[in-house]
């Protein structure tokens, strides 16, 4: 028990050292589709696309979001940074979503690889993968403000 | 001002009761429209649903399909889920839903399940290909594009299921929420109808009392003789059509009240006008009469009477009244031929009733006759024995609209005054008969007595020297010249009675004639030898310039009366100087002249002499009874002759006594 009751204590440590590290160094990058003309976007913007705010890139394309699993090592980063959102508060969200307006959540990649060969078959798609992905082929980076 | 037949009452309940039904009906129509439309709607929206409900399994379906790919039977179950699905989609949006919101979800759902066909057309085909590490991957990557578009798809119909939801919530909302209106509305037009109903109502009762009250109390003032009451019309209806009727009635009742009125005036006018025409024994005062009545009757400004002359070729002013002297002196005579009222009327027997003077002055031919116009004149012909006599006049200085009993009483005064005219001139000739008889039997009573005075005087004479005691006796040949003056005078005494019994037989139609045929120069001959002594002792002897022998079938003593009756006058007037004969055959007539060089006629006088008693004024110191020319006159008529005069006074006169020759007494 008193191993277990460490973990937290790590835990928290670990989540203190994280941020300061992520603050200096986005751990991921947002991709797009090449059909997408906008070089840069906010990270309310990206928000509102995946929440389904805002459906549609101001050329009229519709937006497709490819969100990572909540096990990816991106996933809280993204969670916090860009929606400022726990799981916890994002899946009540969604529930809330489903029943009220029959919004589904946006469908998960299952790798980056995933991710980036997602994005580049579907016009005016995006997603986020590893800052450290190699192969980002068929797609386009967009730099994203105020987190770069 | 119409009135309609229908009561006033039951005219505005059916308008009323027709306009509640026409509202009635409209409101009854449009809750129904307005219900089947939210019906419709609704059933529109349940379809709707059920479809999208179809389409939501056909995707889960479909779902299925995809995940159990490995399978055998997956692909079938794909295709027949994607026809479940497209055929769902399609529907809705043929259905086309009110909401373009859902039109646009099904749209967008519709562009997806394409996207998805496509996808999952490659994996079913990757799946038959060998299991390569990059078939696989690709595999994975439509796999995931499948679940986003399955994604897309369900967003869509969820998102119009929801809508739609809302939408039949709306419905459903707005159908509990007017569950009342058309209780309501039932309610308000009852209670409507019968406010009006009962206002109407109210409403006739009092008009109809008011009407009734005013009409009552018109009938009262009416009975107690007022005339000018007039009973207000309320409404169009039954009593305003009483109420104008009764209005029409009392109009016309004081119409004819009034029209009896002026007319009893205007007889008791002209009565008083007969009766002073009665006592006028002048037409001058007749003239006067009329026109001093006839100006007061019709509040004239001015009339006159004019009368036709003797010679009618003049019409001359007998009276007149309200006109300035000056300008009469300018009418008292004018031709009868001048083209003015006055002059036609008289003349035509024309009627003028000028209302503007506009209309009068076109009655004048020539307007430079006056200087200024009347505003309106009446003028009538006066009529005496079918016989044009003159004219009455009266002229307005203002505009008049004349009614029928002013023309009436315009030509009953004409009338009036023609009577009154003719019994004037009637009246002045009566008179001047008697004068002339009077002066006649002044005349007859001298002429008869000279011979008896000179007769008596023989006589007497002859009687004082004769003296039969002292055998004294006048010498022959002074008793031979008394018989002789006697013998003259008896013959005189016995010319003045054959005169006067001539006359009276003329008179009396009695006088006959014997005729024969005969010579006139011998006849002529032989009384100019009985008369020659004494036309030598009058120093005035015959002197025959023609003697044509003219055979004539005539009465002798009578044509041998007109020659001694006209010789006799040329002797007489013919102031000692000698007289001219001349007898002269013509083709069908036999012309005897006597001409003399006396004192003459004046031209006035050539028309009067051959009346009975007619002597020249002139002739004072001339005997006779005045009858020659008269008894002369009949003479030749009676053989359907003329006798025709010449004359100047200092010069001389010649009668022509004009017979026809072949004379038949028959056609006399």
């Amino acid at each position: 028990l008193k191993r277990l009751g460490r973990i937290p204590i790590i835990f928290f440590f670990s989540l203190m050292i994280v941020p300061a590290h992520s603050q200096e160094h986005s751990p991921l990058i947002f991709i797009v589709n090449p059909s997408v003309t906008q070089k840069e976007i906010s990270a309310q913007e990206i928000s509102d696309f995946y929440f389904k705010k805002n459906r549609y890139w101001p050329d009229g394309t519709k937006v497709r979001f490819f969100d990572q699993a909540s096990t990816s090592s991106l996933k809280p980063w993204f969670l916090q940074k860009v929606l400022k959102k726990t799981s916890r508060e994002l899946d009540l969200f969604w529930i809330g979503e489903k029943n009220y307006n029959g919004q589904g959540a946006p469908i998960i990649a299952p790798s980056d690889e995933m991710v980036v060969s997602s994005v580049a078959s579907l016009p005016g798609s995006i997603g986020y993968v590893s800052s450290d992905a190699d192969d980002l082929t068929g797609v386009k980076k967009i730099i994203v403000k105020g987190l770069e | 001002v119409s009135f309609t037949q229908t009561s006033s009452i039951v005219r505005r309940f059916r308008t009323l009761t027709v306009l509640l039904g026409l509202f009635v009906l409209l409101e009854f129509v449009g809750i129904f429209v307005s219900s089947q439309t939210s019906l419709d709607g609704l059933r529109k929206l349940n379809r709707a649903n059920t479809f999208t409900e179809l389409a939501a399994r056909g995707i889960a379906n479909l779902d299925s399909a995809i995940e159990a790919i490995d399978k055998k039977q997956a692909e079938s179950v794909y295709d027949l889920a994607e026809k479940e699905v497209i055929t769902s989609v399609n529907t809705v949006i043929e259905m086309h839903p009110a909401s373009p919101k859902v039109y646009g979800m099904f749209t967008d759902a519709q562009k997806s399940v394409l996207e998805l066909d496509k996808v999952a057309k490659d994996i079913f085909i990757l799946r038959q290909q060998p299991s390569t590490r990059e078939n696989l991957a690709l595999i994975s990557k439509d796999l995931l594009l499948a679940k986003q578009f399955e994604l897309d798809i369900n967003d869509s119909l969820r998102g119009a299921q929801i809508e739609l939801t809302q939408i039949a919530n709306r419905i459903f909302n707005d159908l509990y929420q007017g569950r009342w209106t058309p209780i309501a509305i039932s309610f308000g037009i009852a209670l409507l109808f019968f406010v009006a109903a009962l206002w109407i109502g109210f409403y006739t009762t009092k008009r109809l009392s008011i009407s009734l009250g005013h009409l009552l109390k018109a009938t009262d003032e009416v009975a107690r003789g007022n005339l000018k009451i007039k009973v207000p019309i309320l409404d169009h209806d039954e009593i305003g059509r009483l109420s104008s009727a009764f209005d029409e009635m009392v109009k016309n009742l004081e119409v004819s009240l009034k029209k009896e009125k002026t007319a009893a005036e205007r007889v008791f006018r002209l009565q008083d006008i007969t009766a002073e025409f009665s006592r006028a024994l002048d037409p001058a005062a007749v003239g006067s009469a009329v026109v001093l009545h006839g100006n007061a009757e019709l509040e004239s400004s001015g009339g006159f009477v004019a009368i036709i002359s003797d010679d009618r070729e003049s019409l001359e002013m007998l009276g007149f009244a309200g006109y300035d002297p000056a300008i009469i002196d300018d009418w008292k005579q004018i031709p009868i031929t001048l083209k003015v009222p006055s002059a036609l009327s008289a003349l035509h027997r024309n009627l003028f009733f000028c209302e503007t003077e506009a209309e009068v002055r076109a009655q004048f031919e020539n307007p430079a006759l006056l200087a200024e116009f009347p505003k309106a004149l009446a003028c009538v012909p006066l009529v005496a024995n079918e016989t044009s006599i003159g004219s009455l006049t009266f002229t307005f200085d203002h505009e008049k609209r004349f009614s029928s009993e002013e023309r009436d009483f315009v030509i009953a005064l004409a009338d009036l005054a023609s009577q009154a005219l003719q019994r004037a001139q009637l009246y002045n000739d009566a008179q001047e008969a008697i004068q002339v008889r009077e002066e006649f039997l002044s005349i007859a009573s001298h002429e008869l007595k000279t011979p008896i005075t000179s007769l008596k005087m023989q006589l007497q004479l002859a009687q004082m020297q004769t003296k039969p005691a002292e055998n004294l006796a006048p010498s022959p040949q002074k008793l031979a010249r008394m018989f002789e003056v006697s013998v003259n005078q008896v013959n005189r005494l016995t010319s003045l009675v054959d005169d006067l019994l001539d006359v009276s037989r003329f008179e009396a139609g009695k006088l006959s004639f014997h005729f024969a045929f005969f010579d006139l120069s011998t006849i002529l001959k032989e009384v100019l030898e009985r008369f020659e002594s004494v036309l030598n002792h009058s120093h005035s002897p015959a002197e025959i310039l023609q003697m044509d022998s003219v055979q004539l079938y005539a009465d002798v003593f009578r044509i041998e009366q007109v020659i001694v009756n006209l010789l006799s006058n040329a002797m007489k007037y013919g102031a000692g100087k000698p007289i001219q004969i001349t007898l002269v055959k013509k083709e069908t007539t036999v012309e005897l002249s006597i001409r003399d060089h006396g004192i003459g006629i004046p031209a006035d006088k050539h028309a009067l002499i051959f009346g009975r008693f007619e002597r020249a004024a002139n002739t004072q110191n001339i005997g006779g009874l005045g009858l020659g020319l008269y008894i002369a006159k009949q003479i030749v008529e009676a053989h359907q002759g003329e006798i025709l005069v010449e004359s100047e006074p200092n010069v001389g006169s010649c009668f022509k006594v004009i017979l026809p020759l072949k004379f038949s007494p028959g056609a006399a």
